[in-house]
């Protein structure tokens, strides 16, 4: 993932790592919640990686370095990883060698070696990341149609830190077919309950959908649009209707993921979300839904797109930009998005659709959650440009790593901004962008 | 009647403090106690949605009963803290003894204050919205005057703001709404709301409160 090493823990791995890796991770998150702060641990997992797998095993971790370097962190740990040791100034001051220390007294007592534990910590970190940065299995990947010669790249964000956010409550997802690339982004409601799954869900479905129907029907797009986002929204209903018959189903686990609102109270507003008694109270498992699907005619690449609720569509030209879809980036609450139940299917009524085609090799076209437009009178391009070193509009089709380097770039950006109040809002939510690339330079037909 | 929305969101950086005190005493029985218990749990509940998708509290909410005495049924505490079995009136307290509901609803008010500031990562005070202390009660103070007490309540500053004070009476004589009108911290926050709409007006309260409007959004609404 990102290039990173992976770290991953099998069937074959003996169950003492299995229980290392959840309590390390109930540790961290507790921790986390208990001081209102997220869940990291301040350490990379590549020199982790090299550590563990040293070719000599005298190079390898053991327990007088890693307890050497939790018991006494004002001391430059002899013996640790370079990249780490160079680190560790910073380090010491941060909650690492705290859980540096709970990780040696837990592998001791579960039996684990040194080695392992080490393997476990890059595990944690790595599920840490995953969690805050694409809630979905779908990490990232680009999707490169070399026939067609267009590249849609994504990534999601857990946003900036001073926004305090417990979950990416945004999903991405894409999906290619032939000559056609399907994409969709998600943003769930911040106040309902299991709107990060529901997101999730409705990327998801509707990638899938669209590409099946595409592939089925030579129907007018809207139409096969409108059936996608209908599909995605009818899982929805039967997600509900299982929660709601089922009190015991996995599904609650999956819905209510880092919420705090006890079941009483989530049994009433689900409840209220199928039938509507409290008009006050708005639909659970909300998302908004931005998604359709690229092609290429002729000279020109083609995107169909359907809305409901926010969610930003612009392209960026050489020379210009234009905002094809646009939002009230003050707005704070949302009037419209899709969820199950009745005020979720009328919803769907009220989408809005785009039809842009432009001249091939000649634009990027940028999707955006409203995160991105938070706080600032620019169009999302020229933001993200500001902020970031590296220009999505110059770069050759961005892959995914860059999509996600310039989201967090943008995220430490905000915080910098927070910290020295020149802003309190700048970015100030989940971050997801979907960047689709009509100028691949050097792959023209 | 159209309000603008407040520029103060709760956040988890700035908290607002929710503090609703509600008459427990003989004149609430029935209908009037079971409305009472369904608002106010259907208010815990908005909020507890109000803090989806936060790592922190938007809200901390002060709850108390009040008759003879006052039962608190939550202090400075997360709404998810609050178990919704113990929200339950039933006009078994007695009088009405407002000055002592108001005496605790400063100390709480004062309590909550002191927590975002010192356990609230980051709290930033001149960004939270104003703290809102709502006092329903349906029948004449049995007590001593109010006036020391609502003057000390009203006395306390957020960012050198004052909090707001709304007193709600609910289907009262005119001659003991008078002194609703003392308590809340000024004219437009005192209502006298029709006793079969008292759920209606707390689930207003709760959708006023995440929304971030001014309370000034539901006593004008609701007055009789």
């Amino acid at each position: 993932m990102f290039g990173m090493p992976r770290f991953e823990l099998s069937f074959d791995d003996p169950q003492c790592l299995h229980a290392l890796f959840g309590e390390l991770l109930g540790y961290v998150l507790d921790d986390a919640r208990a001081r209102h702060q997220r869940a990291t641990i301040d350490v990379k997992q590549g020199p982790f990686a090299i550590w563990c797998n040293m070719p000599a095993p005298s190079d390898r971790p053991t327990w007088h370095l890693l307890e050497a370097a939790a018991s006494a962190p004002s001391t430059l740990p002899v013996g640790w990883p370079k990249a780490i040791m160079r680190e560790w100034p910073q380090l010491r001051t941060g909650d690492f060698p705290r859980i540096l220390a709970f990780a040696i007294r837990e592998a001791k007592r579960l039996g684990v070696e040194p080695t392992d534990c080490c393997r476990v910590i890059g595990c944690v970190v790595q599920t840490l990341r995953c969690m805050q940065e694409q809630p979905s299995h779908s990490v990232c990947s680009t999707c490169l149609n070399p026939r067609a010669s267009i590249a849609v790249s994504h990534a999601s964000h857990i946003g900036p830190n001073y926004a305090q956010k417990s979950e990416n409550q945004d999903a991405t997802r894409v999906v290619q077919r032939d000559s056609r690339v399907f994409f969709a982004l998600a943003d769930g409601v911040s106040t309902s309950l299991g709107s990060a799954y529901a997101a999730a869900q409705l990327t998801d479905v509707f990638c899938r959908r669209l590409s099946k129907l595409f592939s089925a029907s030579r129907r007018d797009k809207r139409d096969l649009l409108r059936r996608a986002v209908l599909a995605a929204q009818a899982t929805l209903d039967n997600d509900l209707e299982t929660l709601l018959d089922d009190p015991h189903s996995p599904l609650w686990y999956e819905v209510c993921g880092r919420s705090r609102m006890p079941r009483e109270s989530a049994l009433r507003v689900l409840r209220n979300t199928l039938d509507p008694v409290n008009p006050r109270w708005a639909p659970q498992l909300a998302s908004t839904l931005c998604g359709g699907v690229v092609e290429l005619y002729g000279d020109k690449i083609v995107l169909d797109l359907i809305r409901v609720g926010d969610g930003v569509v612009e392209s960026c030209g050489p020379h210009k930009r234009d905002t094809l879809l646009a939002m009230d980036a003050n707005a704070t609450s949302l009037e419209t998005a899709i969820s199950p139940g009745p005020l979720g299917r009328e919803a769907v009524q009220r989408a809005e659709h785009v039809h842009y085609a432009v001249p091939y090799n000649t634009d990027k076209i940028l999707i955006s959650s409203d995160g991105l437009t938070r706080g600032h009178a620019l169009t999302v391009g020229a933001m993200l440009e500001r902020v970031s070193s590296r220009s999505l509009r110059s770069s050759v089709a961005p892959d995914d790593e860059t999509v996600l380097r310039v989201l967090r770039r943008a995220a430490a950006h905000a915080d910098t901004e927070f910290r020295e109040g020149k802003s309190r809002d700048l970015f100030g939510d989940n971050l997801s962008l979907i960047v689709i690339d009509c100028n691949r330079r050097g792959l023209r037909r | 009647m159209q309000f603008q929305a407040s520029t103060k969101l709760a956040t988890a950086h700035s908290p607002q403090v929710v503090t609703v005190l509600v008459d427990n005493s003989g004149s609430m029985q029935g209908d009037k106690a079971k409305q009472a218990s369904a608002g106010i749990r259907d208010l815990i509940i908005s909020m507890q949605s109000g803090n989806l998708g936060s790592r922190g509290c938007r809200y901390f909410i002060n709850l108390a009963k009040f008759g003879t005495q006052t039962t608190a049924l939550a202090r400075a505490a997360a709404p998810e803290e609050v178990p919704l079995s113990h929200v339950q009136f039933d006009g078994s307290s007695g009088s009405t003894e407002m000055a002592s509901a108001l005496t605790w609803a400063h100390e709480a008010v004062c309590a909550s204050l002191e927590k975002c500031r010192k356990q609230v990562a980051g709290y930033r005070e001149e960004h939270a919205p104003t703290p809102l202390v709502v006092i329903l009660s349906d029948g004449a103070n049995t007590g001593p005057d109010v006036g020391e007490a609502a003057k000390i309540l009203k006395s306390v500053r957020i960012a050198d703001t004052a909090i707001d004070v709304v007193a709600v009476g609910i289907g009262m004589e005119e001659r003991d709404y008078q002194v609703m009108q003392s308590i809340a911290s000024r004219p437009a926050l005192a209502a006298n709301i029709d006793p079969n709409g008292l759920s209606q007006f707390l689930a207003q309260v709760g959708a006023t409160v995440v929304a971030g409007k001014p309370p000034e959004h539901f006593t004008a609404v609701r007055s009789l």
